[in-house]
């Protein structure tokens, strides 16, 4: 499917009942544009995790919509695709069946090995996920995460688990194949060079329950040169608002 | 790719190294029975036993001899594994269905487990009497009492099993649409199969457990029966073989649900 907006309106959501009552989101209004990468930040527990498993129905808000391309989310979302932190492979199916899996049986053979060559897994098909490398189980995670031809692509700090070279060249490898596939990327990361690598848009969350704090905007053309000096005023903003002042 | 083209250079060298290891396995396990035959040669032809409580290795060979020429071993040994095989897998498919719907589910775990954990309470032995009255003589109440063997491990392990199952993997599950009965099949079982493997083995060892003593109250056949029988008829090198026989089947049984095991676990 081709690319999907997201458009979220006066979405809260709490946990618990009563005293044990937790707000997590509060107030959240957001228009995430078909094609665009957008990027969540924010401290750890302000729930970002939570935003993002609303958006892929895998639950829903507590009071508040959330639609993809203007129809309502509810129940898990076919036009979504997820990666998360973990590879979450089902360690028993070889890796080309755990991308069939993402394709909820609607892709030939033929077109999951292609899936499987485009993060380049040629030869490892049949390979179980403990016989490789923790980088190439998160590519698998991403293949599968896109053979649903997702409208959307929500992945949850997705490489954080992966050493720093990896993590880089995997930043790479996602907007070349989410840009093929042509799926509106939202994800979720603390580290916020690979923010600033990849978004079209930055999404501050503020700390628990207190909203969105702000949303900026990265004006370069990409591919971006990690070393852009263009960037360096943002990535100071952006520093200072988590307490970091260089 | 140099992972994948290391792993195919030392396959040969490798399935060498197995075989090696697995026969000195096998040296290693056969010592102890070995030497067992030994000390049993020679208690029983020293004086410290008499025949009739410990008769030499070679007359339980003789007697096992004796039995196939009658043609009545077999016939022994048949209806045994018949019952076993019948009332295992009956115990194991109830096992595994009642099970999986207590581990699946908060309700039906709710409703069932007061009552399977009362009749589980029941020394199964206890069953005996009434299995008799219910079904009479026959094979009906050995096999069933033989599936109560199996049943109570495979149950509980698939229970707890399917309880356990990361919800990480459920979720992954989900999100790619898979419910009810698919997310049964292709993520809940699949996770939770080396518990219900273990489960299997466990029923399988009290279902031979059962049987014997199925085969001791009310039989006139099957191994169980030709330890009675050779009790009353003091043919006790009868009795060392019926002992025998029951390990060596035990064993065999376990091999095989074993060599499934690793077959179909290859993945962990
Ligand atoms: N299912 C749940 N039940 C109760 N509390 C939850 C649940 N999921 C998340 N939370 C709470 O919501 C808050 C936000 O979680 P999360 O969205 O995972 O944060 P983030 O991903 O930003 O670190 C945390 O305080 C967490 O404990
Ligand atoms: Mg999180």
């Amino acid at each position: 499917m081709s690319p999907a907006s997201v458009t979220i309106t006066e979405v809260n959501k709490h946990f618990g009942k009563g005293v044990k009552r937790v707000d997590v989101l509060r107030d959240i209004n957001l228009n995430i544009h078909a094609g665009e990468v957008l990027v969540l930040l924010g401290p750890s527990g302000c729930g970002k995790s939570t935003l993002l498993r609303l958006i892929a129905g895998l639950d829903s808000p507590s009071e508040g919509q959330v639609a993809v391309d203007g129809q309502q989310v509810s129940g898990v979302d076919p036009r979504c695709g997820f990666v998360f932190q973990e590879p979450r492979l089902l360690p028993w199916l070889s890796l080309k069946d755990n991308v069939a899996i993402g394709a909820r049986g609607k892709r030939s053979e033929r077109e999951i090995h292609e899936l499987l060559a485009s993060v380049g897994l040629v030869g490892f098909e049949k390979h179980i996920p403990r016989q490789v490398s923790g980088g190439m189980a998160q590519r698998t995670a991403l293949a599968r995460g896109l053979a649903g031809h997702p409208g959307v692509l929500l992945l949850d700090e997705p490489f954080a688990a992966l050493d720093a070279l990896t993590r880089l060249l995997m930043q790479d490898l996602l907007l070349e194949v989410a840009g093929a596939t042509g799926a509106t990327v939202v994800l979720v990361t603390h580290d916020i060079d690979e923010a600033l690598h990849l978004a079209d848009r930055i999404v501050v969350l503020a700390e628990r329950g207190r909203g969105i704090d702000e949303i900026v905007k990265v004006n370069h053309p990409r591919p971006r040169d990690r070393s852009h000096p263009g960037l360096a005023p943002l990535r100071t903003e952006l520093l200072s608002k988590f307490g970091i002042h260089p | 790719m140099s992972e994948f083209r290391v792993e195919q250079q030392n396959t040969r060298q490798q399935r060498q190294a197995k075989v090696r290891k697995n026969l000195v396995r096998l040296a290693i396990g056969a010592l102890l029975p070995a030497l067992i035959l030994v000390i049993w040669q020679i208690l029983s032809t020293n004086g410290t036993f008499s025949a009739s409580q410990l008769p030499p290795p070679i007359e339980v060979l003789q007697a096992a001899q004796g039995l196939v020429e009658r043609g009545t071993l077999w016939q022994h040994l048949s209806i045994s594994i018949q019952r076993v095989f019948s009332g295992f897998a009956i115990g194991a498919v109830l096992g595994i269905a009642l099970g999986s719907a207590v581990g699946l589910s908060k309700t039906v775990s709710q409703l069932l487990l007061p009552t399977i954990g009362a009749v589980r309470a029941v020394p199964s032995l206890a069953w005996v009497p009434l299995l008799l009255i219910w079904m009479g003589i026959y094979e009906e109440p050995k096999i069933t009492l033989v599936a109560i063997g199996a049943f109570f491990p495979v149950f509980t392990t698939v229970a707890a099993g399917l309880a356990a199952v990361d919800r990480n993997l459920i979720e992954v599950g989900r999100t790619y649409g898979l419910k009810g009965v698919k997310l049964i099949t292709k993520v809940l079982l699949p996770a939770a199969s080396p518990v219900i493997f273990s489960g299997l083995r466990l029923g399988l060892a009290q279902a031979w457990l059962f049987l014997v003593a199925a085969e001791l109250i009310a039989s006139s056949m099957g191994l169980g029966f030709l330890l009675l029988d050779s009790q009353n008829t003091a043919r006790t090198d009868i009795l060392f073989m019926a002992i025998i026989l029951l390990a060596l089947l035990g064993k065999l049984s376990d091999v095989v649900i074993a060599t499934v095991e690793k077959r179909a676990l290859r993945w962990i």
